[in-house]
């Protein structure tokens, strides 16, 4: 454990002295404290505005810096050489790869803290108190982009930077959009009119289609389930229970990703 | 740790081949059939020409790729053992570390993934700081550094643990020739010390000065192994210095097809075939020249590797 804490702490230390990470992260800032600004282009509407405003910038940047820091993390390693003086160290493999991954999250884990608690000011500021939604959804987005992160990580163990970049940033997409995909893929159970209409048998390119469709359903991140946005800005109550279960989804997800990084990582040459 | 006739083997290669895939089912052959000890105590020079593989030996007995075929034995064990890790230390070739950090921050981290105290990590890098002449510019950060300063504080970080096997890639490529000689004397201390040192380098001179045995590889090959000693056989060449030297004996002398030379009062007469020797020297003295040294000059590392590479095939350009 001491070996992964190391590797953490010196990935973490890198990544806070990028200049790139301080630019989105100042321009995350900027973006947060002058959501208030903008609200006036939603009279009545200013709490809802700040937060919807807030937690997209924490969101948007966030997945720019965790998307970067992950899909560089192996490759930069490589290309630079770094890692023949490590693995040649008392480093299992595994080791090094954990430390990655925590340093990335201790990393995010700042990142959205420092934006969180900007957004839970101004929205306090503007609501005249504190509202525990916001702070749900901003604890939702950590893991949201957690997953991410994941991803690029995962994929970094083998692909190339650009490849990192685009494959983590599309699965992002995709899994932003999860739930549509099972509507394509079973259209008859989640269409309402579909069952006061006939229902056409389906041709086998549809069924092969969907069959494609729910695998991928399956395989990405439901990062839509993170989102409760939709629900904070028409004053639903979040319930905890959903907070959890989104947290447990979150760690089960990221450690399956871990995982898979490893048996990628263990028999990479360099 | 296994032992022969020649003292304890640190490190052993047997038969070992490396391809790497370069895609669509092909490989490239980089190593083949590949043996060599390594014992301990001594200072192991592995050199070849660009392409032959030497930077893949040095990663193999690092674990850092895996053979396709033969056996890697460090200190007895399998270079993917982590315990064998902790007596080796690594200096690559052009090192570049993680420019945000100074050396002392550099240090530190590396002595942290051994285990040091935080004592024991500051007596460390106190004295690697001092061995490597970089004290006045330990909060720095790297990546101001020179070429050569990033080459000491490789060598401070591939010492850290006190390895019993160094390996060190190009170590004196980027320093000013003090710098160099500072390194090739801290090796021969090391080696004093017990230590075991591979190295791997161009300059075939330094490795003729400082290394006990020699690995030549070309093409993935060994090509010629042995001690400095053996490797370098004598050649017909003879250098004989006088004084007082006639002109007479001049013109002979040249008429032989030998070279002279003035050195610092003296003469130097280099006989292309050592059987005139005898005859050159009886001459000398007959016309009242005295004789200060003959000595029958041997091959250079750098003419065996020349010769050993010719008689091998160079690599093609293709």
């Amino acid at each position: 454990m001491r070996v992964v804490w190391v590797i953490a702490r010196n990935t973490f230390h890198e990544a806070i002295r990028r200049k790139f990470f301080w630019v989105i992260f100042l321009f995350a800032l900027v973006a947060i404290a002058s959501a208030n600004l903008f609200s006036g282009i939603a009279p009545g509407e200013e709490k809802k505005f700040v937060f919807d405003f807030g937690l997209g910038s924490i969101t948007l940047f966030g997945m720019l810096i965790v998307v970067f820091l992950g899909a560089t993390m192996i490759p930069s390693e490589v290309d630079r050489r770094t890692i023949f003086t490590i693995l040649s160290k008392p480093v299992r493999r595994w080791q090094f790869l954990i430390g990655k991954f925590l340093g990335l999250a201790l990393t995010t884990l700042v990142t959205v803290a420092c934006m969180g608690a900007l957004l839970i000011a101004v929205h306090s500021y503007i609501a005249k108190g504190l509202d525990i939604n916001v702070v749900k959804a901003v604890v939702l987005a950590f893991f949201q982009l957690l997953i991410v992160g994941a991803i690029a990580l995962a994929a970094s163990t083998r692909g190339s930077l650009a490849f990192n970049i685009v494959f983590a940033v599309l699965v992002y997409f995709v899994g932003a959009q999860s739930s549509s995909l099972l509507t394509l893929a079973e259209p008859e159970k989640h269409l309402a009119h579909a069952h006061t209409q006939h229902v056409e048998p389906v041709s086998w390119k549809a069924y092969v289609f969907r069959g494609v469709l729910k695998t991928i359903y399956w395989l990405v991140p439901h990062l839509d389930n993170f989102d409760v946005r939709q629900a904070i800005v028409t004053d639903s109550v979040v319930p905890w229970q959903t907070i959890f279960n989104c947290i447990l989804y979150g760690l089960l997800y990221c450690s399956v990703l871990v995982i898979v990084a490893i048996v990628l990582f263990q028999d990479q040459e360099f | 740790m296994s032992n022969t006739s020649a003292g304890e083997v640190v490190v052993e290669l047997r038969n070992v081949r490396k391809e790497y895939p370069t895609g669509w089912g092909g490989t490239i052959l980089a190593l083949d059939d590949v043996s060599f000890e390594v014992y301990r105590g001594e200072i192991f020079g592995l050199v070849g020409p660009n392409g032959s593989g030497k930077t893949t030996t040095l990663k193999l007995i690092l674990g850092l790729i895996f053979p396709t075929s033969g056996e890697i034995k460090v200190f007895d064990s399998s270079p993917f053992d982590i315990s064998v890790k902790n007596k080796i230390g690594f200096l690559p070739d052009g090192p570049y570390f993680y420019d945000f950090l100074n050396a002392d921050e550099l240090l530190d981290f590396y002595g942290r993934l051994f285990g040091y105290s935080k004592s024991e990590r500051k007596e460390r890098i106190e004295q690697l700081l001092d061995l490597v002449g970089m004290k006045r510019f330990r909060k720095m950060p790297l990546r101001n550094y020179s070429k050569g300063m990033m080459q000491r504080i490789g060598l401070a970080q591939a010492l850290i643990n006190d390895p019993d096997l160094l390996l060190l890639d190009e170590p004196t490529t980027g320093i000013d020739p003090i710098g160099a000689h500072d390194i090739k004397q801290l090796m021969l201390k090391l080696r004093e010390q017990g230590k075991t040192i591979f190295l791997c380098s161009h300059l075939l001179a330094d490795v003729q000065m400082i290394c006990d045995r020699v690995v030549i590889l070309n093409l993935g090959r060994v090509i010629r192994k042995g001690t400095v000693k053996e490797l370098l056989e004598p050649t017909a060449v003879t250098e004989i210095v006088a004084r007082e030297v006639s002109e007479e004996v001049f013109k002979y002398v040249s008429e032989l097809g030998a070279t002279v030379e003035r050195r610092d009062g003296d003469v130097v007469f280099r006989l292309l075939d050592h059987d005139r020797a005898p005859e050159v020297i009886e001459t000398i003295r007959s016309h009242n020249g005295h004789v200060v040294s003959i000595t029958r000059l041997t091959e250079t590392l750098e003419d065996v590797f020349i010769k050993a590479v010719k008689e091998a095939g160079a690599p093609q350009i293709t």
